[in-house]
Formats: C-alpha cells, sequence, structure tokens
C-alpha cells in the first residue's frame, strides 16, 4: 500500500494497544496481524475500586489483561479472606478458564480504577478454529507459562520441605 | 458495585424492558433496522480482516461499502433483463396457465363426480374440488394499489437497511462496548460468555446460509436453463430463497416448477427431468452444502425446528420463518448458558499425573 493511502486509512490507537499486547506472555511471537485479530476477539471494559471481577467457587470462562488499574486476587480460608497478590498493568489471570472451564479458585477485585480485556474461551476456540497457526502458538506460550509456574512451584515446596521446622 | 453504577444498571433493565414493550407493540417498524444488523453482520469479517491489520474502521467501511455496491450493480446489471424477461413472460401466461389450470380441475370434478354419483347420488357434488385459479387472480388484482403501497414501503427498506447497517459498522464496537460498561462486574463474564456463544452459532448459520442458499439457486438456475424451463434465473433465485426455510425449497420451488413447466406443454420426460433436477438438488444440499458449507452450527433437534418453523410463521409470517431456526438457535444458548450453568470437573484427574 503507497503510504500517502496508508496515512489516510492507518489507525494509530491500534499501533499503541498492539504495543501493549506484544508485552503480554501469552501473545509473544504473533505477528502484528494476528496480534490484531486476537485484539479483535477481546472484549475492554473500564473498572471501578471495589467491583468485582469474579469470586471463588463460580465457574471460570475468560482470561483477563489488566490495561491499567490493579486487581487483588484472595482465597477464603477458615480464618477468612487471605490475600494471594496484587496485579497490575500488563498481568493476566483466570487463564485456567481457558485450557479447561473449571470453578475460579479465588476471588478477583479491583483495588484501583482502570480497563482490563477479556478474552472468553469460546472466542479462543473459534481463533483456533478459523486461524490454526495462531491457535498454535497462544497454546504453546500458555504450555510454556503453565511449565514456569510449575517449576516455581517445584522450587517453592522444595525449599519448604529443606527449611527446618 | 458503588451506587452510581447500580442505578445506572437499574435504569438500563428499566429502559431495556420499556424498549422490549415497544417493539412488540410496533415491531413491523423495527424489521428494516434488524435486516440492517443482519447485513452489518454479514460484513463485519470482512471489515474485521482489515481493522486487525491495523487500518480504521470507519474508512475502510466506506471503501466496503464503495466495493459491496459496485458489485451490487454488476450482479443486478447481469441478472436483472432476464430476470425481468421472465417475470414479464410468466405474468403475461398466467390467465392462460389459469384458464388450463381451471380446465383441468373441471375435467377432474367431472370425473370425480361421475364415479361418486353412482354411490352418493346428488350429494356428490358435494365433493367438487372448489377451486378456481381465475378467481385467486382477479383478487389479486383487486389487491394491487395496497401490493404496490407495499412495493413503496420496501423501496424504503432498500434505503433504511444499509443506512442502519453503516452505522452498525462504524459504531457497533463502541455500542457493545457501553453495554459492558453498564453490566454490572460480577454479570461482565457471563454477559461475554453469551455474546461469543451467540456469535459462534449464529455467525456461521447466517453467512452459511446465505452461502448454501446462493449455491442452491446456481444449481437450480443451471438445471432449469439446460432443461429449456422459461423462468430459470426467476425459479432459481426464488429456490435459493425458499431455502432460507427448512424443508421449503423442494416443496415450493420444485412445486411451482412442475406445475409452471407442466403449463408451458413441457413434454413428461423434462417434466420428469425437473423432478429429479429438485430431487438432485435436494441431495446435493443434504450431502454436499450442508455439511461443508453450514456444518453444524445449529444444533437443534428436527422436531425442534418443525415446532420453530410452525412458530415463526405464526409470529411473524415469512419472516418468522426465515427467522425461525436461528432465534431458536440463539434461545438454546442462552437456556444452556442460565438454566443449564453447571459446575465444572477437572479434564483430568490430578492422581493420574506422574512427574
Amino acid at each position: 500500500m503507497p503510504r500517502w493511502l496508508r496515512r489516510i486509512f492507518k489507525n494509530e490507537q491500534h499501533s499503541e494497544t498492539l504495543a501493549f499486547f506484544r508485552n503480554i506472555s501469552i501473545f509473544h511471537g504473533l505477528s502484528s496481524r494476528q496480534l490484531g485479530r486476537v485484539m479483535l476477539a477481546m472484549q475492554r471494559r473500564a473498572y471501578q475500586a471495589g467491583e468485582k471481577l469474579f469470586e471463588e467457587g463460580h465457574a471460570g470462562k475468560a482470561v483477563f489483561i489488566i490495561k491499567s488499574g490493579k486487581v487483588e486476587l484472595s482465597r477464603l480460608t477458615a480464618e477468612g479472606s487471605r490475600k494471594l497478590g496484587i496485579l497490575g498493568p500488563g498481568q493476566m489471570f483466570g487463564e485456567m478458564a481457558l485450557l479447561e472451564q473449571m470453578n475460579r479458585t479465588a476471588t478477583a477485585t479491583v483495588i484501583e480504577d482502570g480497563e482490563i480485556y477479556l478474552l472468553y474461551t469460546a472466542s479462543l476456540e473459534a481463533l483456533v478454529r478459523h486461524h490454526p497457526r495462531i491457535g498454535v502458538r497462544l497454546l504453546r506460550n500458555m504450555a510454556i507459562m503453565l511449565s514456569a509456574l510449575l517449576r516455581r512451584t517445584n522450587k517453592e515446596l522444595d525449599r519448604l520441605t529443606r527449611t527446618p521446622v | 458495585m458503588n451506587q452510581g453504577r447500580f442505578w445506572k444498571s437499574v435504569f438500563s433493565l428499566l429502559g431495556l424492558a420499556v424498549a422490549v414493550f415497544f417493539i412488540t407493540r410496533v415491531w413491523a417498524v423495527f424489521i428494516p433496522f434488524f435486516l440492517g444488523f443482519i447485513l452489518a453482520y454479514l460484513v463485519q469479517p470482512l471489515i474485521g480482516r482489515f481493522e486487525a491489520a491495523g487500518l480504521r474502521r470507519d474508512r475502510v467501511v466506506i471503501v466496503v461499502y464503495l466495493g459491496l455496491i459496485a458489485a451490487l450493480a454488476l450482479l443486478v446489471a447481469l441478472l436483472l433483463p432476464g430476470f425481468l424477461r421472465e417475470a414479464q413472460q410468466i405474468l403475461a401466461e398466467l390467465p392462460r396457465y389459469a384458464q388450463s389450470f381451471d380446465e383441468m380441475v373441471a375435467r377432474l370434478n367431472a370425473d370425480l363426480t361421475g364415479s361418486l354419483q353412482k354411490i352418493l347420488g346428488h350429494r356428490a357434488a358435494a365433493f367438487q374440488i372448489p377451486f378456481r385459479a381465475e378467481r385467486m387472480i382477479d383478487a389479486f388484482v383487486e389487491t394491487v394499489p395496497s401490493n404496490i403501497l407495499s412495493v413503496a414501503h420496501f423501496a424504503l427498506w432498500i434505503i433504511i437497511i444499509p443506512f442502519v447497517a453503516f452505522f452498525a459498522l462504524t459504531q457497533g464496537r463502541r455500542w457493545i462496548d457501553a453495554i459492558f460498561d453498564l453490566t454490572p462486574a460480577m454479570y461482565v463474564e457471563s454477559l461475554l460468555g453469551m455474546m461469543a456463544e451467540i456469535n459462534a452459532t449464529l455467525g456461521a448459520y447466517i453467512r452459511g446460509q446465505m452461502l448454501e442458499g446462493g449455491c442452491v439457486a446456481l444449481v437450480t438456475m443451471a438445471g432449469l436453463g439446460a432443461l429449456g424451463f422459461d423462468g430459470a434465473i426467476l425459479f432459481g433465485a426464488l429456490t435459493g430463497l425458499m431455502n432460507l426455510v427448512p424443508m421449503m425449497a423442494p416443496i415450493v420451488g420444485g412445486g411451482l416448477a412442475l406445475l409452471v413447466g407442466y403449463f408451458q406443454g413441457m413434454p413428461a420426460s423434462s417434466l420428469f427431468g425437473i423432478f429429479m433436477l429438485f430431487l438432485l438438488v435436494r441431495l446435493l444440499d443434504d450431502f454436499i452444502f450442508i455439511p461443508f458449507v453450514l456444518g453444524h452450527s445449529v444444533r437443534l433437534h428436527p422436531v425442534l425446528i418443525v415446532f420453530a418453523v410452525l412458530a415463526g410463521f405464526e409470529l411473524g409470517g415469512f419472516l418468522g420463518l426465515v427467522f425461525a431456526v436461528p432465534v431458536a438457535a440463539v434461545i438454546k444458548v442462552i437456556l444452556s448458558l442460565t438454566v443449564g450453568e453447571r459446575r465444572f470437573v477437572p479434564l483430568v484427574d490430578e492422581r493420574h499425573i506422574v512427574s
């Protein structure tokens, strides 16, 4: 496409959003066009502090990616609510729902106003079906992420078992 | 949820209820708007391809619209002269067809009365077929002024539908974002799920139906043309259109083509050819077009499809017939996601993993 024509049609905001998603580990290795397709399958929503995204025990069907703001993950224990961590921009959570539809293992609450992107399981499945190259890359990235998580858990377990009581 | 958003949601729900009530009262007015949204839905994947490449949606929509208008103009230029010629021919021949039909019915009535008179006597006259095609045509001619008005109504639709589709395509994403922003946070995931599932079901169905209808229309046009049938384009297009309604194309399209073929004085071999053509189209549709084009996008029980079609006709006439199956599919998706909400179990039991 000639430069003058590209200037007429170019979406500046698209480039900014693309740059944001490029840094999310699940999207590593996707070309701009492939990432553009994934972006179209996602839904953006503005959240306010105090809003609950999901509750522990509810069926999980979507993955959440924080564009701005902060989200707290917590779990109910016998002693009450236990904070698992605070997530910020560029971080993703709820990805287990994309692999197998499971009940949520934690509650997610917005603690700072911001914007969050959601990708629903059926949308991911449609992407895998219609664009297998994108699907393979996304699923591979998810496998790598889970592998890293397992490695970290093993290390943690190892550290805990070695620690004298 | 904070109070401001709570009241926003309450007012949105109230607004939605009022809108639904209003739509049910004057639903006919909404048909072109509804069709406009469907047109937008059909064009959306094409726009999405360009949008994914980083192009501005509004400008892409204008270019795609110009392209579609050019393609439509080309199609009309190619098909319309033949279509009009055939329609004029059939209309000119209509009184003769009606007369032949009435003569055929009269002969049948005479034979029937003759056979039954021996058993029933003068009561046999009650068993005559009370059908006169000429009377039907007269009744149709009497309604011509109102038909012209409905044609004017239809012409207005031709302007409204692309107009609505244009705004739905350029601003649709913003409207969807607004719906999500108004939905309470806890239900966003469910709403997204519902929209994604409906999109997955409907998208494949509507686009598949259009393509399948096109395939059926082309095969019928080619077949009827090869058999020397006057009105191949008209009846091919009619069969393709009828294909939008389950089980309608072979009955209405085939039945009418056979009847017109008979009145055109086609030999028995050609009439058999028309019968075989519609049988072939049915088989092609069932074994090639539907599995390859439509797939299993709408998983509905055949009994449910028949029920939906009948209910659709009762509620909305021809448009009700066309939209019966997709609407039933949407209701099924909504019910399975709301009433059938289930708790999930892991796909693999952790005890079976050795690491």
